[in-house]
């Protein structure tokens, strides 16, 4: 097929320019341009692959002068059905994957047209921007090193348009831009420490699937058996002193649920009505500024896709504008797309009062669902004195007649009923669904949590990583006097669930469910992976998450206040010092290096001339030894060990002359 | 059209501003050291276009609040900030000194030897050094200390011609910024008078004031009829033009071609009626014409209104006379 597209060849197309590229240059864009591809490959579908390889061979053909560029009807061909092909892969245009797609197909196309040195130039220019974007889906470690090697690569593409003669792969090539960029790196840090952040102008959404990790905001049985599965990140936590809530306390509130239909749990009605109305907001008292029971910590949050954040209650996050809803989620102006870092202050202790039509929308319970267990619930309650006895008595029921499982039966129409007394296994989603029907029908205030609990602590470096299977479910219940508590229905089945974590808990069949390939198996590839991880963590938390908040705390921890002089001459200053440095080192070489030969010369007649022996200006060496026989008759042995080897370096070969002979003559001038 | 000539006229406002700026700035040397107050400067087109790569960049970067895309942006930046430095010590350092001249007619060029040193053991490399935009000479010193160039120059008139400007310039190593400096290097070319086809053919008139004395029919006669030239005592009788001698014309020799062989005079009055210019450049194309003539025993003499040249022939005598042509009357000619 290739032959054939090729039998379309325009004798045109073999008009050479006046510039054409060199071997060495196309040589090192097919290398680059392979690398700029390459670092995309996450998210390139796989055909993309295939195009690539073809248009290299066929530029490798080109090159050989087996086969000739293509005319423009190939070209607009190759064009139409790489667009048909990226619209037929992606639904939707209006996002950042298939553009980025397209513009590594335009990228690669172009390849088929680069003759001279615009062409190549503007190759090497978009292959920075393709590299560039491959940042926007991953930024570890990893890819970071990979894309420092393209930009690399890249560059030295430029070096080869611009010094005729370096070969493109060849230490000389390698080592001259090796110091370019290791030059250009402090003035590189300046500028992305002081450079003045400006916030997001526009946002097209990342990932075009639009698939969204971690909790959803929604709740329904089975959506957590997903999750549970999962070892991917969900967020890693700092604690401030290193100060950390007990595991039985680390409860991460994501999203509060009080609607139910019988199956499916949603966020209340309207909640979103809330945002930024005051008078609405639950109002909490005698929340505790400091002392035990509060903490303070910093969260680095993978992406989402999702508005709202993970916290301790009750929490309190200066450095992110948010908006607190009333049931006390805390959620951003727009789905967190990027992983962002926000700082904490959270007080385990306090008061809440509640408005009492809230109150009355946690009661609510779906007309014809679940008789048996509101009947079984009212019976319950009328046994005993208080609510607190009463959620005494439930919880010991889930206790004896309860096993923990993520490999749960399935339910049928009245999910709660068929769990409560026939199935008898689950997880979270359960539990803490059932718990708060079981509240509801009692006539006792209640509603579903979601969020994570617990978290690996990660000994090293000091943090807790928190991953998707960490992903659970909970009550809170309205008790009068105490405003909201949070029961943990699971906690009375499986103990252990809670402090000692998910994988701990369960029985060996379903830890075989947990994304078994990532699995550590023995203890030192767990340390390895927890090491991987913290390495990874800091790197996220100083290089990834520096914003415009963190620039400007850091201005003002350096300058105090932040003025427009002041900034200048902070940017000016370290960048004016490290040019004068550079400047300095590249200049240097102009400084005519004096022989070692004649800094020996140099050494000895000044010696000589402190004995008192005249050297004078056209005295040939042995004139001069001549003389100085004469006046110290004494030093005549060393003295003509010294002759000896100035004849030596004067006379042999130079190779003889090394950098220890040198040290062992200067000695002996000395020593005399 | 009005923009266009009004932007030859601005372009050209500049470029007499700047060549005047750049006299007063370096002026003519013979030896030229390149350093800081002779070495500019500048973002190159390429630099701009990548500026504009780092714009985008920094705008990827900032709309997606991704330090790493922000961290490229920045390195591309700081690149050309270093390659100020690099592009500049290629330049400096280096001294271009000129060594000779060749001479040249004009309309064609003429060739200056010039020798560049560098004074360190810095690498030099991919220098371009330009007299006009066609002729342009790429070199490097990496492991010789000198480089020797032989540039052309392209020769606007006749005389003493001294070369314009000369640009050396270096883009390495990224093609980013580009250093440059103008050279004006104190030296003169000679230059001959461009040579234009002449049918006169090398011999001495008769009568100064007959221009019919180039006679159609002597000129377009057979094949071995050269000319006619002045009798010279032991001419042969048989070849005196008697016709001409029968018309008053006094004794001429007719020239036959195998009797072209000692003494061809060019002589300025065989072109009366020309010009000033007109006659050199016929007189030199005639000069070349007996320079190429396979036969080694031509000799040739010039006549000029100022000076007369005897005839005789080689290489020396030749230059000498091309000499004569190009300086005849040159400063108020050619030189402005």
């Amino acid at each position: 097929m290739l032959s054939k597209l090729s039998q379309y060849v325009n004798d045109k197309a073999f008009k050479q320019p006046e510039q054409t590229v060199n071997r060495q240059v196309l040589t090192g864009l097919l290398f680059a341009q392979a690398s700029a591809v390459l670092i995309n490959s996450a998210i390139l579908p796989l055909w993309l692959f295939a195009v690539a390889f073809i248009i290299f061979v066929w530029r490798l053909q080109i090159l050989r002068n087996h086969w000739s560029f293509p005319n423009s009807l190939v070209r607009t061909a190759l064009v139409v059905i790489s667009v048909v092909a990226i619209s037929l892969t992606y639904k939707e245009w209006y996002h950042l994957e298939p553009m980025v797609i397209l513009l590594t197909l335009s990228f690669l196309l172009k390849l088929l047209e680069v003759n001279n040195k615009r062409d190549a130039l503007l190759l090497v220019f978009v292959g920075y921007f393709v590299a560039s974007c491959a940042f926007l889906f991953e930024q570890g470690i990893i890819i970071s090193i990979l894309g420092a090697a393209v930009i690399m690569s890249l560059t030295a593409c430029l070096l080869v348009l611009h010094a005729g003669h370096i070969r493109y792969l060849s230490t000389r090539s390698m080592r001259t831009v090796s110091i370019l960029i290791v030059q250009a790196v402090p003035v590189m840090l300046i500028m992305l420490f002081v450079f003045p952040r400006v916030g997001v102008l526009w946002a097209v959404p990342v990932k075009s699937d639009g698939s969204v990790t971690g909790v959803s905001d929604s709740m329904s049985p089975g959506d957590f058996s997903n999750l549970t599965r999962s070892r991917e990140l969900a967020f890693r936590v700092s604690f401030e002193d290193n100060r950390v809530p007990e595991p039985s306390e680390r409860y991460w509130r994501g999203l509060v649920f009080t609607q139910f239909d019988g199956r499916r749990w949603d966020r209340a009605k309207g909640s979103n009505l809330y945002f930024g109305n005051n008078d609405d907001v639950t109002s909490y008292n005698n929340v505790q500024q400091s002392g035990d029971k509060n903490y303070n910590y910093e969260v680095v949050l993978e992406p989402t896709n999702t508005p709202w954040l993970y916290a301790l209650p009750l929490a309190t996050i200066t450095d992110k504008e948010l908006v607190r809803t009333a049931t006390n989620e805390l959620w951003l102006k727009g789905p967190a797309t990027q992983r962002i870092k926000y700082k904490v202050n959270s007080s385990l202790s306090y008061d809440v009062s509640e408005q009492q039509e809230r109150l009355k929308q946690s009661l609510v319970l779906p007309l014809g669902f679940n008789p048996k267990a509101i009947e079984t619930a009212k019976q319950w309650r009328s046994e005993v004195n208080s609510d607190e006895e009463y959620i005494r008595k439930v919880l010991r029921f889930y206790n004896e007649k309860f096993t923990y499982t993520l490999s749960p039966p399935k339910l049928g129409a009245n999910t709660v009923d068929e769990f409560l007394f026939s199935t008898q296994s689950g997880f979270c989603e359960h539990y803490s669904s059932s718990f708060v029907v079981l509240m509801r029908a009692a006539g006792i205030p209640a509603r579903v949590v979601t969020g994570y609990q617990g978290g690996e602590w990660n000994e090293e470096d000091n943090y807790l990583l928190v991953r998707q299977y960490d992903a659970h479910a909970w009550a809170e219940v309205w008790l009068d006097g105490r405003g909201w508590v949070r029961f943990d229905p699971t906690a009375a089945v499986a103990p252990s669930r809670i402090e000692a974590g998910l994988f701990d808990t369960l029985s060996e069949d379903d830890q075989d469910l947990i994304d078994s390939s990532a699995l550590p198996s023995f203890a030192w590839v767990n340390s390895l992976a927890l090491k991987w991880d913290s390495l990874n963590y800091s790197w996220q938390r100083w290089v990834l998450s520096y914003d415009q908040e963190e620039q400007s705390r850091f201005l003002e921890d350096l300058l105090g206040k932040v003025t427009p002089t002041r900034l200048a001459l902070l940017l000016i200053i370290p960048a004016m010092l490290i040019l004068l440095m550079f400047g300095f080192l590249t200049l240097r070489g102009s400084k005519k290096t004096v022989s070692l030969e004649f800094k020996l010369y140099m050494m000895l007649t000044k010696k000589l001339k402190r004995k008192g022996v005249s050297v004078g200006t056209g005295d040939t060496l042995s004139e001069i030894f001549a003389k100085a026989y004469a006046v110290v008759p004494e030093a005549k042995v060393s003295l003509q060990r010294i002759e000896n080897d100035f004849t030596a370096i004067l006379y042999s070969n130079q190779q003889s002359f090394t950098k220890d002979k040198y040290k062992d003559i200067k000695r002996s001038i000395r020593a005399f | 059209m009005i923009s266009y000539t009004w932007d030859k006229l601005f372009k050209n406002h500049w470029q007499s501003w700047l060549s005047g700026w750049l006299k007063r700035r370096i002026p003519a040397k013979k030896t030229h050291k390149l350093k800081h107050d002779n070495i500019f400067i500048v973002p190159s087109k390429t630099g701009l276009y990548f500026c504009v790569l780092v714009f985008f960049l920094w705008l990827l970067g900032t709309n997606y609040e991704n330090n790493l895309i922000l961290g490229i942006a920045f390195l591309l930046l700081s690149l050309v900030v270093v390659c100020i430095h690099h592009t500049y010590a290629h330049l400096s350092g280096l001294s271009i000194s000129v060594v000779n001249t060749h001479a040249g007619f004009v309309g064609d060029t003429g060739v200056i030897d010039l020798v560049i040193k560098r004074e360190n053991n810095r690498n030099y490399e991919a220098i371009e050094l330009q007299s006009t935009d066609d002729e342009k000479v790429t070199f490097s010193l990496l492991d010789e200390d000198t480089y020797k160039i032989s540039l052309r120059v392209p020769l606007k008139h006749r005389g003493w011609y001294t070369p314009e400007r000369l640009k050396i310039s270096t883009r390495f190593p990224l093609g980013l910024v580009v250093a440059w400096s103008y050279l004006y290097i104190d030296s003169k070319i000679l230059s001959y008078p461009k040579p234009v086809e002449s049918s006169v053919l090398p011999t001495q008139q008769l009568l100064d004031e007959n221009e019919e004395g180039v006679s159609h029919e002597s000129m377009n006669g057979s094949d071995e009829f050269a000319g006619i030239r002045e009798y010279v005592a032991g001419d042969s009788l048989r070849d005196i033009d008697w016709r001409a001698m029968a018309r008053g014309q006094g004794l001429a020799t007719r020239i036959y071609e195998d009797h072209v062989s000692e003494h061809q005079w060019l002589d300025w009055q065989q072109f009366d009626g020309l010009t000033r210019e007109a006659r050199l450049s016929r007189l030199c194309f005639c000069i070349l014409q007996q320079a190429d003539n396979p036969d080694s025993n031509t000799v040739y003499g010039l006549r000029l209104p100022s000076k007369t040249f005897p005839p005789a022939n080689g290489e020396e005598h030749k230059e000498q006379l091309l000499e004569a042509l190009a300086l005849f009357e040159w400063e108020f000619a050619g030189a402005k």
